[in-house]
């Protein structure tokens, strides 16, 4: 037999050094760290200050030397929170890392035991055909070529893991003398400030940020989340996963700082909403991360923190958390909440958005999903005041909204299916978004709406009339305030619009009654549209899942000439748990 | 004017006690999540900053310890003027 030539095997690739869970505990401890030093400096500041009580030439002379004293501290804690970040960026670079080589080990381990088959196939083939050999020839330069491939990869590998460690390296050493500490921009790896440079603005458009992003390294990549988390947890256009990553270490940071104050008692007043606001944040980030799929114990979707500004709107705080991947899912949901939503409301809105999630994957037809609740924009305080009444911030909310779904789009190469759900006056925000600001998803659902504010029908909307539903329980109070037939805003000032479960308005409209509704108008029934096991949560779901046209649809309220407005919806009996109507998950 | 250098005294104290928890804290910090190639460069790095923390703590002390004796020093001052005071009698 011909000679058959066979490539020889691989070892396999060395683990990286460290781990992941011990370079975080670092992380959180030199955290803490920093967080105590800005506490120093800052109540050093303060202690500095004596003249009210201390005059004289020693008295001069301690708040001279004190002052200095206390800006040299303070000159220290933002180097030490850097590195901190940088330990961080470093360990997650590195559960990266640990994933990948299990991947090309197995690969390796496939290589060599199909090589060894090959070998032995050669050694004891005897005397064959011509067919026969070119058979072995191909397979051998099959492996020949897969080898060379998974010679690549390791070779990707090893410099990957050398770029990280080299990366960590330099961070401790940029601040390892108090010299380098104490400078405004030691720790700032030279890649993170080259590339900071040349980051768009909001004004140059979502597709820029994405371009930006996608050209730079992975090592740039790294070190620009160590250094300027607060430029990149927002910016629209950036992947999920990275505005994920930069606004759980600012988070984090809010954490470590406003605790560390608050057991010193020197928490301001001004600070005690901004650490309200973080413990909300981390609470409902806890509850996405933590969750996992009933009856489907190996699905964990995982959270992410889309949006972190707890200093927005006077305190009222700017959120968005995600149940599962953002980046990759399939199909998308964005719940726009309403009137009196502030940051402090998050774990609620996330349970909403794990239990959306779970009625999208119960009832779905096995797409991938990701749901996420949207608190961009500043809600009205109340339900009568002037700016409720005034839908100004219902415009304002749907710029925003627009901008964002902008942002989400244009971070992912391909096009997901994207659902924007509005409770409540975030339904008029939606509806400002998708008739004024052309909102870029494929389905809208309104629910509990007190009217659709410029939209006087569905076909207004960017989605056209054919994929814009709405849900009203018969109950729900708000949902009484939008316009029915030919009563108008314009003759009675109430509502915010056009009632979208109305027969003018040309929306789908789904079952949404609760089995635990009031016998006449009440505002616990504008809470129940996400209620597990509730023939509203039930139609969402399949809305998200992308199957709109399997919602069970409900009769349109209308208005006749003879009565007031008449809700057909009144008179049925709601459903639970009802298989194909109200059944939304597992129950255990 | 002693019992606010009272409460400055024990502002720094309470200052020293941050910082000492600081280097606990350092002291503490695990660095077996770090690559054996980078332990080097941990270790020097948490060993000036353990020494930064230290001196910072040294300073509040100084601070609270000086305070203190300033304020000795006024309750000297004012008992010395109470006694020449009285020395002089009240007749003035």
């Amino acid at each position: 037999m011909a000679t058959i030539q066979l490539p020889d095997a691989l070892p396999l690739v060395e683990k990286p050094g460290g781990d992941p869970a011990g370079s975080e505990s670092l992380a959180s401890s030199l955290l803490d760290v920093a967080s105590r030093i800005a506490d120093f400096a800052d109540e050093g500041k303060s202690l500095a200050s004596v003249d009210e009580f201390w005059l004289g030439q020693a008295a001069a002379a301690y708040t001279a030397h004190a002052t200095t004293f206390a800006e040299q501290q303070a000159a220290l804690a933002p180097t030490l929170k850097r590195v901190s970040r940088g330990v961080d960026v470093f360990a997650e670079q590195l559960r990266t890392l640990l994933t990948a080589h299990e991947t090309l080990n197995g690969d390796i381990q496939t290589y060599n035991r199909n090589l060894a088959d090959l070998r032995w196939e050669v050694t004891n083939a005897g005397d064959v055909g011509a067919a026969e050999i070119t058979a072995f020839q191909l397979r051998a330069q099959s492996a020949f070529t897969k080898r060379a491939m998974l010679i690549a990869d390791i070779e990707r590998q090893h410099q990957r893991v050398t770029d990280n460690e080299k990366y960590l390296a330099e961070l401790f050493a940029s601040a390892d003398t108090l010299a380098e500490a104490r400078r405004s921009n030691a720790s700032i790896n030279s890649d993170a400030s080259n590339a900071i440079d040349d980051m768009p603005s909001a004004d140059d458009g979502p597709e820029a940020m994405s371009e930006w992003w996608n050209d730079l390294s992975e090592a740039e990549q790294d070190a620009l989340i160590a250094g300027y988390p607060d430029r990149l947890g927002s910016a629209d256009g950036l992947p999920a996963s990275v505005r994920d990553e930069a606004n759980r270490l600012l988070l984090d940071s809010d954490l470590s700082d406003l605790a560390v104050k608050e057991e010193n008692g020197t928490l301001r007043e001004t600070e005690k909403k901004r650490l309200e606001n973080a413990r909300a944040a981390e609470k409902a980030l806890k509850l996405a991360d933590d969750y996992v799929l009933p009856g489907s114990p190996d699905e964990k979707p995982g959270g992410s923190l889309w949006l972190y500004d707890p200093d927005a709107f006077d305190g009222d705080g700017r959120v968005a958390i995600g149940v599962g991947d953002l980046d990759t899912a399939d199909d998308v949901a964005i719940h726009i909440p309403g009137i009196k939503t502030e940051m402090d409301d998050a774990p609620g809105y996330a349970q909403n958005a794990v239990d959306l999630y779970e009625s999208a994957r119960f009832n779905g037809d096995g797409s991938s999903v990701a749901t996420m609740f949207w608190l961009g924009y500043d809600t009205p305080d109340d339900a009568i005041n002037w700016a409720t009444i005034t839908e100004g911030r219902a415009k304002d909310g749907g710029e925003r909204l627009a901008d964002a779904v902008d942002g989400l789009r244009a971070s992912r190469p391909d096009r997901a299916h994207i659902t924007a759900i509005g409770h409540s006056y975030g339904s008029t925000a939606t509806s400002y978004a998708a008739t004024d600001f052309d909102l870029d998803v494929d389905d809208v659902a309104l629910i509990g709406s007190p009217g659709t504010g410029p939209a006087g029908n569905a076909s207004d909307f960017s989605v056209g009339a054919d994929h814009v539903y709405s849900g009203r329980n018969s109950r729900d109070f708000v949902a009484f305030l939008g316009d029915e037939g030919w009563v108008r805003k314009d003759a009675v000032e109430l509502g915010l619009g056009v009632d979208p479960s109305s027969k003018d308005f040309g929306a789908k409209r789904f079952e949404a009654e609760s089995t635990d509704r009031g016998w006449g108008p009440n505002f616990d029934d504008h809470s129940r549209y996400f209620n597990r096991h509730s023939e509203s949560l039930y139609n969402l779901g399949r809305i998200v899942d992308g199957h709109g046209s399997d919602i069970v649809s409900a009769d349109h309220s209308y208005d006749p000439w003879w009565s007031d407005p008449i809700d057909p919806e009144w008179y049925r009996d709601p459903t639970t748990r009802e298989e194909g109507r109200s059944l939304t998950g597992e129950d255990f | 004017m002693i019992g606010t250098l009272d409460f400055l005294e024990g502002k720094w104290k309470q200052q020293a006690e941050q910082m000492k928890t600081c280097e606990q804290v350092l002291r503490a910090a695990p660095l077996t999540g770090v690559p054996p190639t980078v332990s080097g460069a941990a270790n020097t790095f948490i060993q000036m900053w353990l020494s930064t923390v230290s001196k910072a703590k040294v300073a509040a002390d100084v601070y609270a310890e000086e305070i203190k004796e300033t304020g000795i020093a006024f309750q000297d001052l004012e008992a010395e003027i109470v006694e020449r005071l009285s020395d002089v009698g009240g007749g003035m």
